[in-house]
């Protein structure tokens, strides 16, 4: 420091305070913004959900005045699904090879930036390119399998950084003790990598699953269709929760249906919380 | 630990395998919104009444009526239509040229007729003045060339116009604009909005608004009012004897020939319990009062 | 017990680790050059990059059809910089909170919250929005209607916070404790400490973490098209309305038949959407050194 330390004075105390008092204000509201906005929320919607709702698919006249979102539920839940089967393993196949195999720092640099770029592209990019290509190009149609390679597309630069980061965590001593007990790569990285890591992995698969349900623009051009009965197929569209809260919005047809959606997928994501915090207390122990 | 690692690869493989025998038996629909709540309701109703295709017609395969519909606005039918990414398009305008040399061979179906209405909210400045415009006071409004209500009227208040329109793909826009702007493109302080519904919804809540309508919309709405075109009311009567300027078909296009089960719900639609439903949102059926289509 | 005789197996693992991690990156190059080759014809075009982002309008319906996107960008600058200016210091400010002056038991409930903030939906956030902050600004500010800039700038400014908090937070508390009680043993406050020693030095992750909600805002879909208004105006004010980026795309993808000058237009606003992206992060990367505070 370039001046002489000197004892607080009084304006040094005063400042001092109330940086605490400010610091103090913008924790509390930084806990108390969620509760605002999901409280508000819950007590709009709160009293249109029940089974029927989250069973039924939309009824009434024009449709979606009435009836549930069952349909949009087992859409996104599908997607997802899909999603998740076409990122999950090559994401941490790729995390792998990067960490276990890999014998050129240059090369996880380069991956490391352009999936960190990929993680930050907007959604509706992915809906752009998966409409053109999945869509249009390859002949798929508007459908759960293309919505749902999409969903992978988004989830698995997450999936690939957050997979990457678990395996790097399993310390080198337990890699090179299992090793020195003579047994091969493979057998190492299945039995004592995997299995160390696999609470952070399935983690972030879960997060990323999370952020994959609740987000629309991928899905809007891909899979999404403003209405269907169930019917539930690799080739047909599917309705979902988040597309179905925005068509609900802008046909105006029932708030308060609007404010049950918005809830759903709000618990949806609550449930991904706390589901998460369970699988990072297992990698503690 | 173990068992949510089951769990979660469970979930996977039960979604993931989620597959109906849904080759056949499935039809998509996109396209017009303003067709849009009739096609859902139709096709909820038909699929209600119809567990499976063999109950419409013994000669079809026992498969489970499946049937999607979406938005997005006449041109996004017509596109889809000739992409084939849906069986049937839902158009709420006459077809372009370009469109008929890239469909091909097509058919059309017409299974509604409706007007575009100019509606403003019963508080607001214009309604309060007259009920009645010219195309041209319209088209100055609309395109933006007059800004505030005084603009247009010394005795209304000095407020903005607020325009609300569809998007550049629907079917209302493109009458609008054909036949009301001309040459003169949309305010580009308008607000595009994404379907019939929401246009409902804004011109009800919001008294300085300004914006076109579908007449069904309209003339449900208790809180609306439709400006009169040139002396033309946008009333169901002026859409049948055509004097309103602002005509349009609501049809069903086809590439090509209709497959059998395609032929089966345009039946419906045009039958009787699918032109009730036309009619119980105030558009015009066809029968009677049919409007062919191809008049300009 | 053994599936597959040793070497077969450690094969087959790090062929199947090395397919995964080139099918990632096939995919990876095959988004980047397929967006670029779609917005070529647009971007190419002489005098096109020019009238695509400064002189054209936005009228398709014109003949021939006019399609800049400049007031797209603008309204997306305009957007970004609202959530921003109100989300960086109320971010850092969290951040300095969670390091320096919440109690353990504190910062253990913060944390979560700022988790569920920053994973509730951007559709449920744009409805939020529209239900509280439109009929609000409506009512209190006599606009024609409450959709503007402003609105999705502020819920904007709502969704980005967590990020900036808790990548800020890291930031600070990277900082060894060493350094701050060197300073509280000379006797300063509290505030001098964080204000000289934490803060200066971690200056490089408070860049990250503003970088980091610079390209979430950025790329925010579904809020900003339910908020933003959606016109094709260039935005004078905060209080007009306007089309971002993001939403333009949403809005006009459904109608461009593919291979249209409309489609290649939309691929061009994608490509500068990534662009900006891939620059703020080069940004942060060329910094990467200095970010997290080392010995």
């Amino acid at each position: 420091m370039s001046e002489a330390p000197s004892l607080p004075n009084r304006q040094a105390i005063l400042v001092d305070r109330a940086f605490t008092v400010l610091a103090w204000l913008l924790g509390a509201t930084g806990i108390a913004l969620p509760g605002v906005i999901i409280g508000f929320l819950a007590v709009r919607g709160l009293g249109v959900i029940d089974w029927a709702f989250l069973t039924s698919p939309p009824g009434g006249f024009p449709l979606g005045q009435a009836g549930g979102i069952g349909p949009a539920l087992q859409g996104s839940l599908a997607l997802v699904g899909i999603g998740l089967v076409v990122a999950l393993p090559l994401a941490v196949g790729g995390a792998l090879f990067l960490t276990e195999y890999n014998r050129f720092p240059a090369l996880a640099r380069i991956v490391r930036f352009a999936t960190e770029c990929l993680a930050a592209i907007p959604s509706i990019v992915y809906g752009l390119f998966g409409y053109a290509i999945l869509v249009v190009f390859m002949s798929l149609k508007i459908s759960l399998l293309a919505g749902g390679i999409t969903l992978g597309l988004v989830m698995f630069p997450l999936i690939l950084i957050g997979a990457q980061e678990a395996l790097e965590a399993v310390s080198w001593q337990d890699r090179e003790a299992a090793l020195s007990l003579g047994v091969t790569r493979a057998y190492v990285v299945r039995r004592v990598v995997l299995r160390q890591a696999a609470p952070g992995i399935l983690a972030i698969t879960t997060l990323a699953a999370g952020h994959a349900f609740g987000s629309a623009a991928p899905v809007l051009f891909t899979a999404s269709v403003i209405f269907s009965r169930g019917g539930l197929g690799l080739e047909t569209p599917v309705m979902t929760l988040p597309t179905h809260l925005y068509f609900l919005v802008g046909e105006a047809l029932s708030f308060e249906h609007a404010y049950g959606t918005a809830l759903v997928l709000v618990g949806v994501l609550l449930i991904v919380n706390v589901l998460v915090v369970c699988l990072k207390g297992a990698l503690r122990r | 630990m173990r068992f949510t690692t089951l769990a979660f690869f469970g979930f996977i493989l039960l979604t993931g395998g989620a597959v109906a025998d849904s080759k056949d038996g499935i039809l998509r629909l996109g396209g017009s919104t303003t067709l849009l709540p009739v096609i859902s309701k139709a096709s909820s109703d038909f699929m209600e009444r119809f567990d499976t295709w063999n109950r419409v017609d013994p000669s079809f395969p026992e498969r489970d009526v499946v049937i999607f519909v979406s938005g997005g606005g006449s041109s996004f039918g017509v596109k889809s239509a000739i992409n084939g990414t849906v069986e049937i398009g839902l158009v709420s305008r006459y077809l372009k040229n370009k469109e008929k040399t890239l469909l091909g061979e097509y058919r059309t179906f017409q299974v509604g007729t409706d007007a575009v209405a100019i509606a403003v909210n019963k508080d607001n400045p214009l309604a309060r003045l007259r009920r009645g415009f010219s195309s041209d006071e319209m088209a100055s409004i609309f395109s933006g060339a007059v800004r505030t209500y005084r603009d247009f009227d010394a005795t209304l208040p000095d407020e903005s116009i607020v325009l609300f329109v569809r998007d550049s793909g629907a079917g209302s826009a493109e009458m609008i604009q054909k036949l009301i702007l001309h040459q003169r493109p949309v305010s580009s302080g308008a607000l595009q909005l994404s379907s019939q519904g929401a246009l409902l919804q804004k011109l009800n809540s919001n008294p300085r608004a300004v914006g076109y309508i579908s007449s069904g919309l309209l003339l449900a709405s208790d809180r609306l009012v439709g400006l009169a075109l040139d002396g033309v009311r946008p009333s169901n009567e002026n859409v049948i004897n055509s004097r309103y300027p602002v005509v349009r078909p609501l049809m069903m296009v086809v590439k090509g020939e209709p497959g059998a089960l395609a032929r089966a719900f345009i039946d419906y639609v045009l039958g009787e319990h699918g032109q009730a439903l036309v009619a119980s949102l105030n558009y015009v059926p066809v029968g009677e009062n049919y409007v062919p289509v191809g008049q300009k | 017990m053994r599936l597959l005789p040793g070497i077969l197996s450690e094969r087959l693992t790090w062929l199947f680790c090395l397919v995964s991690l080139l099918a990632g990156g096939a995919t990876l190059i095959l988004v980047a050059v397929f967006i670029l080759r779609e917005a070529a014809p647009t971007l190419f075009a002489d005098g096109g990059l020019m009238a695509l982002l400064f002189t054209d309008p936005w009228v398709p319906l014109a003949e021939p059809p006019l399609l800049g996107i400049g007031h797209a960008w603008i309204s997306t600058l305009m957007i970004t910089a609202i959530s921003l200016g109100v989300a960086v210091p109320f971010g850092y400010g969290i951040g300095l909170f969670i390091s320096d002056v919440a109690p353990t038991a504190v910062r253990s409930a913060l944390q979560p919250c700022l988790d569920v903030l920053a994973g509730i939906p951007s559709v449920v956030y744009g409805f939020f929005g529209y239900v509280t902050l439109v009929p609000w600004f409506e009512n209190h500010f006599a606009m024609a209607t409450g959709e503007s800039i402003l609105a999705a700038g502020l819920i904007l400014a709502v969704m980005v916070l967590p990020f900036i908090a808790s990548t800020s937070a890291e930031a600070f508390r990277a900082i060894p404790g060493d350094l701050r009680e060197a300073a509280l043993a000379q006797g300063v406050t509290r505030w001098h400490a964080v204000r000289r020693v934490v803060v200066a030095q971690a200056a490089p992750g408070m860049f990250a973490a503003a970088a980091l909600g610079l390209a979430r805002a950025i790329g925010e879909t579904l809020a900003v098209l339910m908020l933003a208004g959606n016109s094709v105006a260039l935005p004078h004010s905060v209080l007009d309305r306007g089309q971002p980026l993001t939403a333009l795309i949403a809005t006009e993808l459904g109608e461009a038949g593919v291979g249209s000058p409309k489609y290649h237009t939309l691929f061009a606003a994608a490509f500068v959407l990534i662009f900006v992206v891939v620059c703020i992060n080069a940004l942060v990367w060329a910094w990467k050194g200095r970010l997290i505070y080392r010995v």
